[in-house]
């Protein structure tokens, strides 16, 4: 019985233990919007629907960033996008404007490489691509340079 | 005169001087200013920034020293006003581009325009000590700033430092220019170990000529492109390129001659003092700069390879085959990359002259150098 008791308590502290049944005030070092609820949470992603509005949550995060360096705002058209530019755990906080159900959506992501990964690629192929760019409009120029050249020694022949 | 008043006196008298506020910390940094100023005039290495840098590291490593700070009374120090308006205005290292501009033969580029490949391969570095830099717990401007000293372009490194992490502007600048003095020394070795004696004896089709018109042509379609594709860089890259139309177009030879003359030593003397006095002990002497100089090392050493590999990989595509020797002058280190190249190709030839041919990847890994900075710039916009 004693052995059953303790098991049940084990199982119990586990299931309140487990991420998704966390009522911790924060994920990340990212303070959570007060009474959402949780819909997913994963070690490095969590999903929260709020019956805030979407500009009620901006202003929180606001506020709740004011003091911090490095934070990077994008104001897009679905959503309005908080991304940590520093060395934090987190990368980013994406509020949702569009309603589901009269609620708001807010997703934190953890900072990961593999967005550093992505986002170096593009730029470095970005650099072939500026280079490239200009290889063709050199071309492109020079044709057009020694087209001309050409007319004009034609144009001086018969003459 | 009373024995209190001699006491005050000569109280005031000793604490104006540089006795107080003595520690240790100065002392290695008149080592380390001396060291510049060393290699700046024994070893001849950039001589005319370290021999600056060197000396404005060794003058505000006194106590009381008026020269990089505010004045109680409200006014810049001396080395602060050449700082502030100078780099954190961005007017020097834009100032130093229309010098280069103005010095700068797009020749041998212009002749070869598909050398501008190698220009962007060589930018490897940058991005692979971005994640490394990240990965010792730097923030991603400060990553950028540390990155983009693969590019080895000390005034594109200059400015996108002031721009993302201007703390760091003292280490940044003197890695950037320390390692491309010693291109001669960290290259061949890389150059040697990612060829084979066959590609190193590739011989190269003797360029052809190119015309004025082309010359003067180059800089409005290159200020056009960049501006267009990467506009937040067209401070550094629009002053290049007048500078280059300046020196082209051969009508404004005044204007030429003071660009790459007497103002471009101006902004040089500025440019090091302030770089120089930015090096305090205090914000010097911890691991950050000591990180960057020794990531500085790896990150000319990876763009080496990223220069000769792009070259290797063009070969499998093209008919006449580029001398992979000349995918080391990709690092921007203008000319002294591109003498690294000749060099071994001699080595290995001694009929085989590389450098016109290495001149065309070294200017284009300065265009490449400039459109990574902006691409960085663009990241944090």
């Amino acid at each position: 019985m004693k052995r059953t008791m303790l098991c049940l308590l084990l199982g119990c502290l586990w299931i309140l233990g487990h991420p998704s049944f966390s009522r911790a005030e924060d994920f990340l070092g990212v303070p959570l919007v007060p009474q959402a609820k949780i819909v997913l949470r994963t070690d490095s992603r969590l999903e929260l629907l709020s019956h805030l509005s979407h500009d009620e949550i901006a202003q929180f995060y606001e506020k709740a960033f004011e003091e911090e360096k490095d934070i990077r705002v994008r104001d897009w058209a679905e959503a309005t996008y908080k991304e940590d530019n520093s060395n934090r755990p987190w990368h980013s906080v994406t509020i949702s404007k569009v309603r589901e159900n009269g609620m708001t959506k807010v997703v934190i992501v953890k900072d990961s490489m593999g967005w550093l990964m992505g986002t170096l690629t593009i730029r470095y192929a970005a650099v072939f691509v500026v280079l490239s760019c200009l290889y063709l409009g050199m071309i492109l120029a020079g044709a057009i340079i020694s087209r001309t050249v050409k007319k004009a020694e034609a144009q001086k022949k018969p003459a | 005169m009373t024995f209190n008043e001699i006491q005050d006196m000569v109280n005031r008298i000793v604490f104006t001087t540089g006795f107080v506020g003595f520690d240790w910390k100065l002392i290695i940094m008149w080592a380390v200013g001396s060291l510049f100023i060393y290699l700046a005039i024994a070893k001849k290495y950039e001589p005319l920034l370290l021999l600056p840098i060197g000396f404005g590291i060794f003058l505000v490593n006194f106590p009381q020293v008026p020269l990089m700070g505010v004045s109680p009374e409200g006014h810049r120090h001396l080395i602060e006003i050449f700082y502030h308006y100078g780099l954190e205005w961005e007017v020097i290292p834009c100032i130093m581009f229309l010098g280069l501009g103005a010095m700068t033969d797009f020749g041998p580029l212009i002749a070869n325009p598909k050398v501008l490949i190698i220009g962007a391969g060589a930018q490897l570095g940058i991005f692979v000590i971005f994640i490394g830099t990240v990965l010792a717990g730097f923030t991603l401007k400060e990553a950028a700033s540390v990155g983009i000293i693969a590019g080895a372009d000390g005034p594109t490194t200059i400015y996108l430092t002031q721009k993302l992490a201007p703390h760091l502007l003292g280490p940044n600048a003197l890695a950037a220019y320390s390692y491309m003095a010693m291109v001669p020394l960290i290259q061949p070795g890389i150059m040697r170990l990612m060829t084979t004696a066959k590609e190193r004896k590739i011989r190269m089709r003797q360029l052809r000529p190119v015309s004025k018109t082309e010359k003067t042509l180059f800089p409005l379609i290159t200020a056009g492109i960049v501006a267009i594709l990467v506009p937040s860089v067209m401070p550094l890259m629009g002053m290049f390129m007048l500078g280059n139309l300046m020196k082209e177009s051969g009508v404004v030879g005044r204007l030429t001659d003071t660009a790459q003359g007497a103002l471009m030593n101006m902004v040089t003397i500025f440019l090091g003092v302030s770089v120089g006095a930015k090096m305090h002990a205090d914000s010097f002497l911890s691991y950050q700069p000591l990180f960057i100089f020794g990531l500085g090392l790896l990150s000319f050493a990876v763009s080496t390879m990223g220069g000769i590999l792009t070259v290797k990989v063009m070969n499998l595509f093209l008919k006449e085959k580029i001398n992979p020797l000349i995918g080391s002058a990709g690092v921007s280190a203008v000319p002294m990359a591109a003498r690294v190249s000749q060099m071994q190709g001699l080595k290995y030839d001694k009929t085989n002259h590389l450098l016109m041919h290495a001149i065309g990847p070294n200017l284009a890994g300065v265009i490449g150098t400039a459109a990574s900075a902006g691409l960085f710039i663009a990241m944090f916009q």
